[in-house]
């Protein structure tokens, strides 16, 4: 059992904590969801596993946990403002283009960042992302082409390339 | 276009690196165990008070811990003879819950919030902003004010900017009272992929009303107490709305 889970963990812990960083712009609160889905997971582990699936409930739970914890930091929202570098991105030194990007999806409506980490950051495809944000595949086809019309402004005007970034 | 928006968002985000991962994979399976220990203990002795007295002692004893993950304090649950009541029993309530290092170019209600929480949790009963005034509203127990002063006097101390002006309001219910609920509740009804139970659409506390907020898909008598029921609350820690099925959006 033990290892089973392991194996999820490690192929799946760091891609959903990156993902729910870009989503929510709050690595913190990113890998308290991440961690309360896997410690859910591993509390169920005998049914989880049992899923056609276990990583697509593990992201369903995760997104559902930061949903929950956002709406309480949104009534705190006016008192609360972090940028790039609180949030682990990397630092304007090194990367100068990045905080556009970044400025650029934190501007973004929630949802199409949602669907922007989910997709781009976690591989899902539309039928996917849909199913893990309890939507329609048609809106997060919707949501992924207003997001692209953003974001590829950010891209056109800062094409230089960006340096490998190593893990925190 | 799509293939370099995909390059450049991951080396955007960066993950936690390998250690970390090690040491979050260490916490949730040491969590784990001791919460089905806790589990196997509280079955043993719920046929007994005497015994499950000592149960409660013993995880009272064990409420602060160090977590592997950040090597900073997390704040366990509140002791478990209510949870004994109810059938759940309660976990830490996060794995990796980060005491307050005040930073950034404002100050920080989330973060003060947390602080508190961490610290005089039992007597402080929530924070928020007032959107009139732009006071930051402190919600504390009745004999809490010292302690949740000198708490916040701590966390003003390292922070680098001004706390904005404070008002203190006196309220019956805990930060650790209503996170046990909201633990509770999201553990009763945890399944996304599940329906049943009373119809709860959401669930979260609301610091301004110093309650566990409940939205239920037919707010009925009924259903209301159904919840106070399953996580053991009275009528004055939990408020019940109507609530359609939010997106998890």
């Amino acid at each position: 059992m033990a290892s089973d889970f392991d194996r999820l963990f490690r192929s799946e812990y760091s891609r959903l904590v990156r993902a729910l960083t870009l989503a929510c712009g709050d690595a913190e609160l990113a890998a308290d969801a991440a961690q309360d889905a896997f410690l859910q997971a591993h509390r169920h582990w005998r049914r989880v596993s049992g899923y056609l699936d276990p990583a697509a409930w593990l992201r369903r739970v995760a997104v559902n946990r930061l949903a929950n914890r956002r709406r309480g930091v949104r009534r705190l929202q006016g008192f609360v403002a972090r940028t790039p570098h609180d949030v682990g991105v990397a630092a304007p030194a090194d990367v100068a283009g990045s905080l556009d990007l970044w400025a650029a999806v934190a501007g973004l409506p929630r949802q199409q960042r949602f669907a922007v980490a989910l997709h781009y950051l976690l591989d899902l495809p539309v039928s996917e992302v849909a199913h893990t944000l309890g939507v329609a595949p048609a809106t997060v086809r919707s949501h992924l082409h207003s997001a692209r019309k953003v974001l590829a402004g950010v891209l056109e005007d800062d094409d230089s390339p960006l340096p490998r970034r190593t893990a925190r | 276009m799509t293939d370099e928006l995909k390059r450049r968002l991951e080396l955007l985000v960066p993950g936690p690196g390998d250690d970390e991962i090690e040491a979050v994979l260490r916490s949730i399976t040491r969590h784990a165990r001791r919460e089905r220990r806790t589990l196997a203990v509280v079955g043993i002795a719920a046929a007994t008070t005497t015994v499950l007295g000592a149960v409660a002692v013993l995880d009272r004893g064990d409420g602060r811990e160090q977590d592997v993950a950040t090597g900073q304090g997390s704040v366990a649950s509140e002791p478990s003879p209510p949870a004994a009541e109810c059938g759940i029993a309660d976990p830490p309530m996060s794995t990796s819950t980060t005491l307050a290092t005040p930073g950034g170019p404002l100050y920080s209600a989330w973060e003060l919030r947390e602080h508190l929480r961490s610290t005089v949790g039992d007597v402080v009963g929530g924070v928020y902003g007032d959107g009139t005034t732009g006071a930051l509203v402190i919600g504390v127990l009745p004999g809490g004010r010292p302690a949740v002063e000198a708490a916040k006097r701590d966390f003003d101390a390292t922070s680098s900017v001004p706390s904005p002006s404070v008002r203190y309001v006196e309220v019956a219910n805990s930060l650790n009272r209503l996170e046990t609920l909201n633990a509770r509740a999201l553990r009763a009804w945890t399944e996304p992929e599940e329906a049943g139970g009373p119809g709860i659409n959401s669930v979260g506390i609301d610091d301004s009303s110093n309650t566990l907020s409940v939205g239920l898909q037919d707010n009925t008598p009924t259903n209301r107490a159904a919840v106070l029921e399953t996580i053991c609350a009275t009528p004055s820690e939990v408020s019940f709305s109507q609530q359609d099925p939010v997106s998890a959006l």
